[in-house]
């Protein structure tokens, strides 16, 4: 099973790299694993059927993805019995409540809207990346 | 003698009368007064009066049946040519008697009508009902109706309310026949016209929503796609500020830094437009609202957001209304930061907040300030989203707040005026539906 801290589900570049450098000012970058599109990151956790797949310490996922969506992606690493207890904090730039909703009613660990201001956007994800980094070890899933 | 049958009483004694008078006027000319002669002249006398008296009662008995004949005849008009048919009818539908009106729905000349049944009229699937009617009008011997369907054979189908009332005897009854055709097709036409008026206004209504649901969508997606360079062109200044700030010469960290703001401003007027689409169609939950508590609190956060300032504020003990208690604290937040703001200037602020019950149910809210106030000339653009009339040195803001509170207030189904004299304050007054109990 390869690890990584941190998998970051993200197709616009502009953003992974303010999210990597959001990250880095945190001390946080170190084993960063992006995937472009919401098929990528499944296969990526999945391991292509053969190798075990990547099992990071939290999933950053994106909403608004090309292809499969973000919600969808949830949906099947809750469905999936290796990957169910994943920690996965969606990153979204809309707020509304009905997208809020749905992402808890998905099974998801924690909702950060990509603030336009920069400094707050940094804020964010560095309290609740290290959290799920530094302060809650993830459950070891059911054999 | 016997009286006759037809004059009453009274009016043979009066026949008589006038018959003995005129022969009295005869007896006067021959003066014969003797024994045998006296009699003989009083019998013939009184044979004399007979035969006047029944020459009398016989034009009486003319007269009379040429006044039963023209009534007779005046009826029998008013039967045939009454815009209603009328039939005799058997216990099994034979015709005994129809008047003209009924030979015409029936479409068959009158004498060709009698002995008929009624119901070889009716379209057959019609007949078994029609007899029943029949039956029980005449077995009740009460006034019943139904409708049914003429079908005469030749020409259009008529649709008729039929009433009958069975005679006393109770072998046969009277019906009424009345065309109602006409009636029904109006009535059928009122309704088609009334569906297709609901489906209009339904698929009106439909096209409304649609048109609504897309533009809500628009504005949606154009914000969030408007979003992502502006969060790139903002992110990156910052990041650019923090990494490189030392090495740039200060002209262009000036540069920097209003690229940096103008991202800033683009983003808070991506949010206020999401802010005020999303006020279009909030689902309204309305109860009775306070606005007094939200109001103390809204100013209590005002100043203990800039400690610097002093401010008296005055607050109604209690302002009740019915509305959405949400949007309404919205509505709040805007005037009253708008007041905040624009008494900045002012050494001796005061923000006050008073309300009246009018006389058709609502209340209306006034929010004043003592601060710059407006040009009343240009009160038309206040509620207009984006439009400023201050510009962005004097006060800051994107110029959404007053378009959204405008947009809450109408959806509440109240009213929002502004009153201003230029640098001495302003007053907006709210209208709002006020609590039942309250009202007038």
């Amino acid at each position: 099973m390869s690890t990584a801290s941190i998998l970051l589900v993200e197709d616009n570049p502009d953003d992974v790299l303010l999210a990597r450098r959001a990250l880095d000012r945190c001390d946080l970058s170190s084993g960063l694993v992006v995937a472009g599109t919401g098929e990528d990151a499944l296969e990526l956790l999945d391991g292509k059927g053969s190798a075990a797949g990547l099992r990071p310490a939290i999933v950053l996922l994106d909403l608004q993805l090309p292809g499969i969506d973000g919600i969808e992606v949830l949906r099947r690493i809750r469905a999936d019995a290796k990957t169910r207890t994943l920690p996965v904090v969606v990153l979204s730039s809309s707020r509304t409540p009905q997208d809020v909703t749905a992402c808890y009613e998905t099974g998801a660990n924690g909702f950060v809207q990509k603030d336009m201001d920069f400094d707050r956007f940094q804020a964010a994800m560095g309290a609740l990346t290290a959290f799920w980094l530094r302060v809650n070890v993830p459950p070891v899933p059911p054999p | 003698m016997k009286k006759g049958r037809l004059p009453s009483g009274s009016d043979a004694g009066q026949l008589r009368a006038r018959a003995e008078e005129r022969l009295r006027a005869r007896e006067e000319a021959a003066s014969l007064r003797t024994g045998e002669e006296a009699d003989a002249l009083r019998l013939l006398h009184e044979l004399q009066v007979h035969q006047v008296e029944l020459e009398l009662q016989n034009a009486e008995l003319e007269r009379t049946r040429d006044e039963l004949e023209a009534s007779l005849e005046r009826y029998t008009d008013l039967y045939d040519f009454a815009p209603v048919g009328y039939f005799t009818l058997a216990r099994d539908g034979g015709i005994y008697s129809a008047n003209l009106a009924g030979a015409d729905l029936l479409g068959v000349p009158r004498a060709r009508l009698l002995g008929r049944r009624f119901g070889t009229f009716l379209p057959p699937a019609e007949r078994a009902g029609f007899d029943a009617f029949l039956t029980r009008t005449l077995d009740d011997t009460q006034r019943e109706a139904c409708e049914v369907t003429l079908d005469p054979g030749i020409g259009a189908k008529r649709i008729a309310r039929i009433e009958a009332t069975a005679s006393p005897s109770g072998k046969d009854c009277r019906v009424a026949v009345l065309d109602v055709t006409g009636q029904r097709a109006a009535e059928a036409e009122i309704r088609r016209m009334n569906e297709g008026l609901e489906r209009m206004v339904a698929e009106r209504g439909a096209e409304l929503e649609e048109a609504n649901a897309e533009l809500e969508a628009f504005v949606q997606s154009v914000s969030h796609d408007l979003r992502a360079p502006v969060r790139a062109v903002s992110g990156f200044s910052q990041v650019l500020a923090e990494d490189f700030g030392d090495q740039l010469p200060p002209v262009a960290a000036d540069y920097l830094r209003r690229i940096h703001e103008g991202a800033r401003r683009m983003g808070a007027l991506i949010d206020d437009l999401l802010r005020l689409s999303r006020i279009g169609k909030a689902e309204l939950e309305i109860t009775t609202v306070d606005l007094a508590g939200p109001c103390r609190e809204i100013l209590a956060e005002l100043a203990a957001g800039s400690p610097d300032r002093r401010v008296e504020t005055v607050v109604a003990a209690t302002i009740p209304v019915r509305g959405d208690a949400r949007l309404l604290r919205v509505m709040l937040q805007n005037l009253l930061e708008n007041a905040w703001k624009f008494t900045a200037a002012e050494t001796a602020a005061r923000i006050e907040v008073s309300s009246r019950l009018g006389a058709d149910g609502q209340r209306e809210t006034d929010i004043s300030d003592n601060g710059a106030g407006f040009d009343m000339t240009l009160v038309g653009k206040l509620f207009v989203p984006f439009q400023r009339l201050h510009s962005a040195d004097q006060f800051a803001g994107t110029g959404v707040g007053l378009a959204l509170v405008d947009r809450i207030v109408r959806r509440h189904g109240g009213s929002i005026r502004a009153e201003s004299i230029e640098g001495s304050g302003a007053t907006f007054s709210v209208r709002l539906p006020a609590p039942r109990e309250e009202g007038p």
